[in-house]
């Protein structure tokens, strides 16, 4: 009883400051005279990693392009509002909401994972804010015909694999495929618009099975891939899954001729660093990276790697780019209102690290920048682009060597 | 005192009913209607876990339930999700009549596991399923955005929620369970049916539970299987807002609801990425120190002080 004397007033004082702290926050933020844009990304939670490195290079973009004079609007400089949305729905709805209401934001931008993004993209468009989205890449986002909402850097998640197939229509021509992918929504999706290509081809799916997200032991569906005789994999996975994933090939001793990566954890840094050399030839789709030939790219990876001690990947290209199309439509607009602001943001047409990005509507998306994708190599620790082959960085191997052959 | 304690809740009543009026800032609005769902989770808990004594793992089934009831209604049908509010409620209750049927015959942690596995089962099972639209999840636009309207409907739900678990708890009923939550045997040996009243505490539990999952359709306007499924994000939370209001307290819940919802938002919006931690760090602390919960710890040193008077007045009442 002693001791909850002294914890309940104390919790009280504890309640009552932070009130008092967030209502200060508040008036200041208010009377503070610029042009604010609300940025929302996972910085705690389990996306941290990602959303940590698109805001770093939201700031990066910003100090570069204030050293240029780009970053004042009509006299008032843009200043960005980061939120965290703690890789939760209904907290990214509530940072939606206080940037709107509270801090009166010209626009909004961020959202990484597909179901944050979503709720951003619905509140952003039922509020007229227009909200240009970074990483989510959820089909719905761009399907519904909201005026307000735009994705110039980031590709539907069924469009991940174009260039993918441009390749294998030419040089692997894969006859029996199995398709492995974590059931979430990027996952499925990605793995529904995959499927749909094979059927086009008449693509033999032999193996198709959805895995639990950060599972531990993929042997027991590894074995039955094996029985399935594949000759190529098409695996959809977030970086920690897609390194068991192949350590637990090679310790199974299961080659195939090819082993392709749907985006997302195949082409990172850790993903290499956790799967060691059984990363080697794994080859993957992906929307970005730095030794592509759209000028800047090359740079901002050396810049970012000096500056926060860590290789970024093309979640923070995405970030650093659309910083620059917000600067840019935000330079352009005629008044800085809901609406200048999204016709601004819909004539936009600009060269960034991840190529020209324009808001078109088609194929029923709306506002939606048409995706250049590349396929890459990991060949001796190095991620190789292997095609297109006018972009590309090295060779391919293919088919590639068994484990044994190594 | 009975006087005063009328007036008070009459006073807390009618400013519940104007408080948008006078607070127009729709930000603020927000919090307030995440409060409401909240406090309508915390509350369903509460008639189960906190009087009852059956600790559920698994409200996320209930929740989701009633969530999806609004969203496939407006999926597959067109019909406005608003029916959901409807039609949730019930199929959450739908849903924990086998479970209730079965696990409550078994003392122990039986339950408790059951409801763990019914939580993850129901979301596999969502995920993998075609007729949920699996992972992808439900998006919808909202047809009414104003804030004052959601605000109504939330403190409505909340006040029917609050107000038929008083009414349950403080009839017979309410004695029942009490008592099967303080010693089962001895309740048995009074002739009360134990599987029957437990099954009776689950039924409104999970009604009101998937009440609060239709609205948060309706008011998130998104959902998929792992959000409203979530076994620490849902169930457990669930757990967290009674344990941090008070345990079988009529307004435990909606305290612990509130201080939830606006010290995470505090936490976040100021203290940047050591947010969670501070949070956690004060749980565990409130946990610690508290561990009646607020309004429970509230009513002990209420108890505590009344008892010193009449001590003072000279008359010692045991």
């Amino acid at each position: 009883m002693k001791k909850t004397k002294w914890f309940l007033p104390a919790l009280l004082m504890i309640l009552s400051l932070a009130l008092l702290v967030s209502g200060c926050g508040d008036s200041s933020s208010q009377s503070a005279d610029g042009v604010k844009v609300g940025i929302i990304l996972p910085i705690t939670g389990s996306e941290a990693m990602f959303g940590t490195m698109e805001k770093n290079s939201f700031e990066m973009a910003y100090e570069e392009l204030k050293a240029a004079g780009k970053t004042t609007v009509g006299g008032k400089e843009i200043q960005l509002l980061f939120e965290d949305d703690q890789g939760k729905q209904d907290v990214a709805k509530s940072a939606t909401e206080k940037l709107i209401n509270q801090n009166k934001v010209v626009m909004l931008s961020g959202g990484y994972s597909s179901a944050c993004t979503n709720v951003i993209a619905g509140s952003a468009q039922a509020m007229t804010t227009p909200f240009l989205a970074v990483t989510g890449s959820s089909d719905e986002i761009t399907k519904k015909g909201w005026q307000y909402v735009f994705r110039g850097t980031a590709a539907p998640a069924t469009k991940y694999t174009g260039a993918f197939w441009e390749m294998a229509d030419q040089v692997i021509k894969p006859k029996n495929v199995a398709v492995i992918y974590e059931n979430t929504d990027f996952g499925l999706s990605s793995a529904k618009g995959f499927k749909e290509d094979c059927e086009k081809r008449g693509v033999n799916i032999v193996f198709d099975q959805a895995y639990e997200h950060g599972a531990l032991d993929f042997k027991p569906m590894l074995a039955n891939m094996r029985s399935a005789n594949p000759d190529m994999i098409f695996a959809v996975s977030y970086v920690m899954d897609a390194a068991m994933i192949v350590k637990q090939m090679k310790e199974l001793d299961f080659s195939t001729d090819l082993f392709v990566g749907g985006g997302a954890g195949y082409t990172m840094p850790e993903f290499k660093d956790n799967a060691g050399d059984a990363s080697e030839y794994i080859t993957s789709t992906t929307l970005w990276v730095p030794n592509v030939a759209w000028p800047g790219a090359g740079e901002y990876f050396e810049n970012y790697k000096q500056k926060y001690g860590k290789e970024p990947d093309y979640h923070g290209a995405q970030a650093y780019a659309t910083m620059y199309v917000i600067a840019d439509a935000l330079g352009r607009t005629q008044e800085l209102t809901n609406t200048g602001i999204q016709k601004a943001l819909k004539a936009t047409d600009i060269d960034t690290i991840m190529g020209p990005i324009k808001f078109e509507d088609w194929e029923g998306y709306t506002n939606q920048n048409k995706p250049i994708t590349y396929v890459v190599q990991w060949e001796k620790g190095n991620l190789e682009v292997i095609w297109p082959e006018n972009v590309k960085s090295a060779d391919y191997t293919f088919p590639v060597p068994t484990w044994r052959e190594r | 005192m009975k006087n005063f304690n009328l007036a008070l809740k009459i006073l807390l009543v009618v400013i519940a009913v104007i408080l948008p009026l006078v607070i127009k800032a729709p930000y603020q609005l927000h919090i307030i209607i995440l409060i409401f769902i909240w406090a309508i989770i915390g509350t369903s808990w509460n008639l189960l876990g906190g009087y009852t004594g059956q600790v559920s793992f698994g409200h996320a089934a209930f929740f989701g339930v009633g969530a999806y009831a609004a969203g496939l209604l407006q999926f597959h049908l067109g019909v406005s999700p608003w029916w959901g509010m409807l039609l949730g409620p019930f199929a959450a209750m739908v849903i924990s009549l086998p479970i209730g049927l079965i696990a409550f015959r078994l003392r122990g942690p039986y339950f408790a596991l059951a409801m763990l596995a019914l939580g993850e089962i129901f979301r596999l099972l969502f995920i993998n399923l075609a007729f949920t639209n699996g992972a992808k999840g439900i998006l919808i636009m909202p047809e009414i955005t104003s804030k004052m309207f959601y605000y109504y409907v939330g403190l409505s739900a909340l006040a029917l929620t609050i107000g038929i678990t008083y009414l349950i708890v403080h009839s017979k009923i309410g004695f029942y369970l009490v008592s099967i939550r303080e010693d089962q045997d001895a309740a048995t040996s009074l002739g009360i049916p134990t599987t029957l009243y437990k099954n009776l505490a689950l039924l409104p539990s999970a009604f009101f539970t998937g009440l609060a999952g239709a609205l948060y359709m309706n008011y998130v306007a998104f959902i998929d299987p792992n959000i409203v499924f979530n076994l620490s994000n849902i169930s457990v939370m669930a757990i967290m807002v009674v344990m941090l209001g008070g345990v079988a307290t009529t307004w435990g819940p909606t305290v612990g609801a509130a201080i939830y919802i606006i010290l995470g938002e505090v936490f976040r919006t100021t203290l940047g990425s050591a947010n969670v931690l501070v949070f956690g760090v004060l749980v565990c602390l409130i946990i610690l120190f508290l561990p009646n919960g607020i309004v429970g710890e509230l009513d002990m040193l209420r108890g505590f002080l009344a008892r010193k008077k009449e001590g003072a007045a000279g008359g010692v009442k045991i």
